[in-house]
């Protein structure tokens, strides 16, 4: 019995055995020619099958991108919506100071102030208690704050008091409602050209933070006239300030037909102040700190100051 | 057996591998289905046809690069050999492992899954420590380890050992179809 030469088993053991373990050593350039177009054909029939299948898999499984500092997306919208923000908040702040820098030139201007400065305080500490209220502001020595130097309030009309003691970086005010405070006043009607009327008069502050003064009934006073500061003990800058606005006008008991009890009260609550003007007169317009006001009134709450 | 049976097998196993292999990995480590399609050929069907099928599907893995990426990372070729003489060498583990166990065992199908693989693992591995060392070949391969190779392999043996287990079962259902002659008897569809 005659065996065939070429059996299964001797080209798979001579043939094809060989070539495989040879073409696992042969060098890359060679591999590349023997491999590139079988590699290419295989390539070319699975992959219409494993692209949708790649889908499937990206689709169940997410693959572990690493997030980039760039922002994308929502990021970038939140961004812009913080800066919109801030753009809009900045701009709120710049239409305040184009408005209190066109108040306090209005302020400047109506009370004649001419080389004082003046500076912003907040009023860091409410009225302390007591028969003589202070208030402390935020601003002192350092910004130029000294005793004496009147403090107006923040509408820049009114009076509040005089700065009696001053800090490094705050100062102690006190307040023209202290009972006892004399001041001496012009009262008038509220006009901007000339007043029709004038009574000169002395306030004095009593226990519910408000001012009284007894004038005859011939004088020309009517409810709603204001009380100009026109004292000589206060500095220059000081004048001309709005003490109060009369609300009362009753008979003395006593005389009801030769007087009258004026009662004047602050046009501004001086026991709510948040923010107050201190008046910085130029070094030639400094009042001295020992004037004659000072020997003047034990009962005057800014006679310490001046 | 049935080749174009076989033909058409090896197809669905090298999409699946490649197109669910990132899907199904774990660790790095993805299942070899080829290796599973290739035990479970190498436990039914003849000797020759065996190694001859063990032969094809080798040369499908190592044309995809997919059992060792890292030949592809020298340069735009793979290296036909280390993964058809694993397959090779387990199949023929197989061949004569077979006779000894329980081909319907699901632990068995498992076992001899693993073995294979991990004998086929360590031809390939061997075969490029060979190539790329210095007083042999020289023709390194940048990038590649052999520790980090055979740790991978490993993995994947145990993995496609694990998966072998539902797709052997899978497999055992389309055995009539495949024609397989063991011993005198036919196992012909029913």
């Amino acid at each position: 019995m005659r065996h065939p030469v070429l059996t299964q088993r001797r080209v798979f053991c001579l043939v094809a055995l060989p070539l495989v373990l040879v073409s696992s050593f042969v060098p890359e350039r060679w591999a590349q020619l023997l491999t590139s177009r079988p590699r290419a054909l295989a390539q070319a029939l699975y992959t219409p099958v494993t692209q949708p299948l790649m889908r499937l898999t990206g689709a169940i499984r997410r693959p572990d991108d690493l997030p980039l500092a760039t922002p994308q997306g929502q990021e970038m919208e939140k961004r812009y919506a913080e800066m919109y923000r801030y753009a809009k908040n900045l701009e709120e702040r710049l239409r305040k100071a184009e408005e209190q820098v066109a108040r306090l030139s209005q302020i400047r201007t109506s009370v004649g102030l001419r080389s004082a400065q003046l500076l912003q305080a907040s009023v860091s500490s409410p009225p302390t208690a007591g028969p003589a209220p202070t208030i402390t502001i935020d601003q002192g020595e350092s910004q130029g704050v000294r005793k004496g130097q009147v403090v107006a309030v923040s509408d820049g009309l009114s009076l509040a008091g005089l700065v009696l003691d001053t800090g490094p970086v705050t100062a102690s005010v006190g307040l023209i409602t202290r009972p006892g405070t004399r001041l001496d006043v012009r009262i008038a009607p509220q006009t901007t050209g000339a007043a029709p009327r004038e009574v000169v008069a002395q306030l004095v502050a009593n226990e519910q933070g408000r001012f009284e003064t007894t004038l005859g009934s011939d004088r020309p006073v009517e409810q709603g006239d204001l009380a100009h500061l026109s004292d000589e003990r206060w500095p220059a800058t000081a004048q001309g300030f709005v003490i109060g606005q009369v609300v009362a006008i009753e008979r003395l008991p006593q005389d009801p037909l030769a007087y009258r009890k004026i009662i004047v009260q602050p046009v501004r609550s001086l026991a709510h102040l948040r923010e107050v003007l201190v008046l910085i007169p130029a070094a030639s317009d400094t009042p001295a700190p020992t004037d004659k006001p000072r020997s003047n009134s034990s009962n005057n709450p800014s006679s310490e100051a001046r | 057996m049935r080749w174009p049976l076989f033909a058409f097998a090896a197809y669905v196993a090298l999409t699946l591998h490649v197109g669910l292999g990132p899907l199904l990995r774990i660790a790095g480590v993805s299942p070899d289905g080829l290796l599973i399609l290739m035990v479970f050929i190498a436990t039914w069907a003849g000797t020759m046809e065996t190694l001859w099928a063990a032969l094809a599907l080798g040369l499908l893995a190592d044309l995809t690069g997919q059992a060792f990426p890292v030949t592809q990372g020298s340069g735009d070729f793979v290296l036909i050999g280390p993964c058809t003489l694993g397959s090779l060498v387990g199949a023929f583990t197989v061949l004569q492992l077979r006779g000894l166990m329980f081909r319907d065992s699901p632990l068995a199908w498992a076992t001899l899954v693993f073995l294979a693989g991990t004998l086929s693992g360590l031809i390939a591995v061997t075969i490029l420590i060979v190539r790329t060392a210095p007083w042999l070949m020289d023709m390194p391969i940048p990038g590649w380890h052999a520790s980090d190779q055979l740790v991978r392999s490993f993995g994947q043996s145990v993995y496609s050992a694990l998966l072998a287990i539902p797709v052997g079962w899978l497999l055992r259902k389309t055995l009539p179809f495949w024609g397989f002659h063991t011993g005198k008897s036919r196992l012909a569809p029913r």
